[in-house]
């Protein structure tokens, strides 16, 4: 018999009868024996109507939506409820790892707070329970009465569900969609479309590379795909193979775990970039023409050794030594992301990483970069309809003393991401909001309509471009949805429906059926080879007779995945044709500078994703509120990360409550004094200080976006820059005992040294100096046991 | 005679936490809340310790996931009074939940600091209840608790092998962590078997045990950190 823990990528049903009749003899004597309710209990379940026995352990695939990674899952389900969620190890972007946050996923599927039933405002100005067909009918009311007024906002990663939220938006006559995206990925699609011509997100072969430098993308910690770049850095540091250089401001987890970090002064990543291809051409070691391809998209020549350090604020024989390694690698590498992207001048300082590459000629070879290319399911739910747009359109939307007309959101948070939202919010005729709980957005709605969680509902993911191939990843539920909560394409569609403009499908999954089946028409029709813009690589359809068959075997087969073979080489800046070649890329280096401190309390603020809460979706789950951030050990909340010397200086001592003052809005939380933060900056974790959001969210530590400026913005890229905000930072008091953070006291309880044996940088061979050199300080926190609790307490 | 072991190459670990959860999912372990976590009352049964070298800028950071390390000469359990953790045959430091009475020796004694104590009953508001684990208890208040390297893991897998009349193959048997590290850090198996992948991984010369000198003759190897360096032209 087999139950419990078995084997991954089957379902572990594999009792024989005559094993069956054994266990359920002996199992039903013994407890006969003792107790007559578990008796009954026993003889009632091989009666269910299951196709699993009783107890066995299903595992079922699925996909992990909870960021637009697409990792391949496995749900370990018993007696319909999913219990254990681990990597596919075939997953075609994670084989077999899941991160923290995609384990959560069934706390957010089993949360004790879910929105399981549509509601409505009442008259009474709270939310009541009301039927589908009423809470529908209140909001296609709302959006017939006024289209063009209507305002969509689709939190779902790019792919079939953000297609067909523009296509139900321009059937009811709305604009295009507003994409709630982190401002990293809009920014990175229009730095690479400067540096390589495409605005495809790159991708990156960082397991075959042998030198990388990363320019601000946080890639271990909560970008792109933590996951599969884990796997791949792993691979590159494997025996100390390659190197990793991560070139940020704040010390990441990406910094922490690097082989050598470049603490840059925050918004000088760009100068950086420009700085290193400086030198490198000096180097005389690249070809002409990749030298050549570089400087066709500057007008200025790069800035020289000594005004790079100057305003990079790093040791200038510290950049020319890095450069001498890249010109020396073999297989080098220049990734960008993260904080480099996050500035006014985001799109800048993003393509002088980018354009690096062209210089060192990693672009469309192995242990380079790539296109960031996919199957386009997007576009073909999408039909006609437009392009969605960037966030900011919200803002600018909604900008204004008139009324805002009708919201829909689905399945984003923008009252939580972006201040000044709150009076257009009140300002609206109906607020629609598709979610699953009742996060900042959903406590303003009018109607609320409930939606299925990952495991929950059929998925139709386009990966996020990791790799360079691309995919459709398809999975049907896991497990039956919780109360009325029903698929948001679905809702989409019924939206539409109610609203009096129908879409042809009943279904979000006989959407993507239909674009499945029309992609399949298409690249028949074009001749069984040749790839047009609506055809799939013919390989993927040659085995299906027609369009039925393909269609199911695609679903049954988890989707589509494309080969090694397809991946490509962006276009290159060259190839654009005349109207649409980027003129000269504005060089970071004669961009001016962020303003020089105000005073000795003036810090820039390094907002940060952490792994435990992301951009906020992580903060209603216990498990990942209580888990020590790794880098501040901090549990339940936020904090303020502040420089041992800084800390010196204004006399803040860990746990120490600080305010920080921006331009519009003040915060307070505790800091937490490190050795590895830049002096003059600040880092603070996004995703705290919820209003609402479920138990363990509400009110659980404070909301840094508070002090965004939504009036910044990514030049060029219609995002929100994060980046280089200026704020003051001024120590308050000693904390109150429920204002402490909650530091992970727990340590080795003898030793203050171990025997971890690294040696230090350049010397010698690597396993020569264990364990002697072995020197490991642990920082102060001072070790606590666990304190008993008191009467009261215990009462 | 099987002696379960693990290995973990530091050189892999990236701090990403995923273990955490994972055991935490697995073994059904409660989230105590901020104010009880204020207390040091958390209940993690593996941790990430982080240590730094240098000052800031030439700062270098390092992470080491800690366990209970199994010991083959366990501090823990001649403190016990009552006799709730031995060393079974296999190796595994047990725990049995019903005999314990909560003196807390043992944590006492652990100098790996991986015991945690129930102050309180678990409590899992519905339906938050729906994912615990069946193959594992959920422990009642006044009673210890620790890694027990899955042991249910352990014995689904010895399990289907004598169902299949077969020994249990190296690499079957996968702890909770283990399975979820994105950068495969961690090996689990048979120390005694010398092809498994643990006893290779034990044998390198990077390997060595935590606190070494107490010898406690832990069941977990650390393989350490080492340095990048150019490789020759």
């Amino acid at each position: 018999m087999s139950s419990g823990n078995g084997k991954r990528g089957e379902p572990r049903v594999t009792i024989g009868r005559r094993d069956f009749f054994k266990v359920y003899a002996s199992a039903g004597v013994a407890v006969l024996q003792g107790c007559r309710r578990r008796d009954q209990e026993l003889i009632e379940s091989p009666v269910r109507r299951s196709t699993a026995l009783p107890g066995a352990s299903v595992w079922r695939r699925s996909i992990c939506e909870q960021c637009g990674a697409g990792c391949e899952i496995e749900v370990r389900t018993v007696d319909r409820l999913a219990k254990k969620i681990e990597g596919l190890p075939d997953g075609f972007v994670n084989a077999g790892g899941v991160c923290a946050l995609g384990h959560s996923a069934l706390q957010e599927l089993y949360h004790p707070d879910r929105v399981t039933e549509p509601m409505r405002r009442g008259s009474s100005g709270e939310l009541e329970p009301v039927s589908w067909e009423e809470a529908l009918e209140t909001a296609a009311t709302a959006i017939a009465a006024a289209p063009d007024a209507t305002t969509v906002v689709a939190g779902a990663p790019s792919g079939p569900l953000l297609g067909l939220w523009r296509r139900v938006a321009a059937t009811v006559g709305a604009p295009p969609p507003v994409h709630w995206q982190p401002a990293d990925g809009i920014v990175e699609r229009e730095a690479a479309r400067l540096a390589f011509g495409e605005s495809t997100r790159p991708a990156y072969d960082l397991a075959r590379s042998d030198y990388v430098v990363s320019v601000g993308a946080p890639f271990l910690d909560r970008w792109r795909s933590p996951v599969h770049f884990g796997a791949a850095w792993a691979e590159l540091t494997a025996d100390r193979r390659g190197k990793l250089v991560q070139v940020e401001a704040r010390h990441s987890l990406t910094a922490a775990n690097a082989d050598e970090w470049l603490p840059v002064r925050p918004g000088s990543e760009g100068v950086l970039a420009r700085g290193l291809a400086g030198l490198l051409m000096a180097s005389g070691k690249f070809p002409e023409d990749a030298r050549a391809a570089y400087e066709a998209l500057y007008a200025e020549a790069p800035p020289d050794l000594a005004a790079t350090a100057e305003r990079c604020g790093i040791d200038a024989g510290r950049i020319e030594r890095l450069a001498a390694e890249l010109a020396r690698a073999r297989r080098p590498l220049v990734m960008a992301g993260g904080s480099a992207f996050e500035g006014e001048s985001g799109v800048a300082a993003g393509a002088a990483a980018l354009a690096l590459n062209l210089l060192l000629g990693a672009v469309g070879r192995d242990g380079g970069v790539f296109a960031g290319i996919d199957f386009g399911f997007e576009d073909r739910l999408a039909g006609e309809a437009a392009a969605a747009l960037p966030p900011a359109a919200l803002a600018d939307r909604l900008a204004g003393e008139g009324e805002s007309g009708v919201l829909v959101v689905s399945e984003a948070d923008p009252l939580h991401g972006v201040p000044g939202l709150e009076a257009a919010f009140e300002r609206a005729g109906t607020v629609v909001v598709l979610s699953a709980f009742f996060d900042d957005t959903t406590s303003r709605a009018d109607v609320v309509l409930p939606v299925q969680t990952d495991l929950e509902r059929f998925q139709a993911v386009e990966p996020d471009p990791v790799r360079g191939v691309p995919a459709l990843l398809i999975a049907s539920p896991t497990v039956a949805p919780r109360g009325e909560a029903r698929h948001p394409g679905d809702v989409a569609l019924a939206l539409a429906a109610a609203a009096g403009s129908a879409l042809p499908w009943p279904g979000f999954q006989e959407a993507v059926e239909s674009a499945l089946s029309g992609a399949f028409a298409a690249t028949r029709a074009a001749g069984g080879g040749a790839s047009g813009p609506v055809a799939l690589p013919a390989s993927l359809v040659a085995g299906a007779l027609n369009a039925r068959q393909f269609v199911r075997r695609t679903t049954d087969a988890g989707g589509l995945v494309g080969t090694e073979e397809m991946r490509r080489a962006p276009a290159g800046p060259a190839s654009g044709d005349a109207d649409e070649a980027p003129g000269p890329i504005p060089d970071p280096a004669s961009l001016p500078a962020p303003a020089a401190p105000v005073g000795v309390e003036a810090f820039t603020l390094i907002p940060f994703e952490s792994l435990k809460l992301a951009d906020g979706r992580g903060a209603n789950r216990p498990w990942l509120q209580e888990l020590p951030d790794p880098l501040s050990t901090v549990m339940w909340g936020s904090w303020v990360e502040v420089a041992t010397a800084d800390a010196d200086r204004l006399g803040i001592r860990t746990g120490d409550i600080v305010r920080l003052t921006g331009t519009a809005a003040e915060i307070e939380l505790p800091a937490i004094v490190l050795p590895t933060v830049r002096p003059g900056s600040i880092g603070v974790p996004v995703g705290g200080g919820h209003a609402d959001y479920g138990r363990y969210a509400r009110r659980r530590g404070v909301n840094v976006n508070a002090l965004l400026d939504p009036d910044r913005r990514v030049a060029g890229a219609g995002a929100f820059a994060r980046g280089d905000l200026r704020v003051r930072v001024e120590r308050l008091r000693r904390p109150r005992r429920s204002e402490r953070p909650v530091i992970y006291g727990r340590g080795l309880r003898q030793a203050e040294e171990i025997p971890v044996g690294w040696a230090p940088h350049d010397s010698g061979p690597a396993h020569a100096a264990l364990p002697e050199s072995g020197f490991v300080r642990r920082l102060g926190h001072p070790r606590r046991a666990a304190a008993a609790p008191t009467r009261e307490e215990k009462a | 005679m099987t002696r379960w072991g693990m290995a973990i190459d530091l050189d892999r670990c990236t701090g990403c936490e995923a273990c955490v959860v994972a055991c935490a999912a697995e073994n059904n372990i409660q989230t105590v809340g901020e104010e009880q976590a204020r207390e040091g009352r958390a209940m993690h049964w593996l941790r990430i310790e982080r240590y730094y070298e240098g000052e800031f800028p030439n700062v270098r950071t390092r992470f080491m996931p800690v366990l209970c390390q199994q010991c083959g000469a366990a501090p823990c359990e001649p403190v016990c009074p009552v006799y709730a953790t031995y060393r079974n045959p296999e190796g595994l430091n047990a725990m049995v939940y019903s005999r314990c009475i909560g003196t807390r020796f043992c944590a006492n004694n652990c100098p790996y600091t991986v015991r945690v104590f129930n102050w309180f009953d678990a409590e899992f508001p519905a339906p938050l209840d729906s994912q615990l684990n069946p193959d594992v208890s959920v422990r009642p208040g006044g009673v210890m608790e620790k890694c027990t390297f899955c042991v249910q893991r352990i014995q689904a897998g010895k399990d289907e092998a004598a169902q299949e009349e077969r020994e249990v193959a190296d690499g079957e048997i996968k702890t909770a962590c283990q399975q979820s590290c994105p950068t495969k850090a961690i090996a689990f198996g048979d120390l005694e078997d010398p092809d498994s992948e643990v006893s290779r991984w034990a044998e390198s010369p990077r390997a060595f045990s935590l606190l070494g000198d107490l010898d406690t003759r832990p069941g977990v190897v650390y393989l350490s950190g080492t340095e990048w360096r150019e490789p020759a032209e």
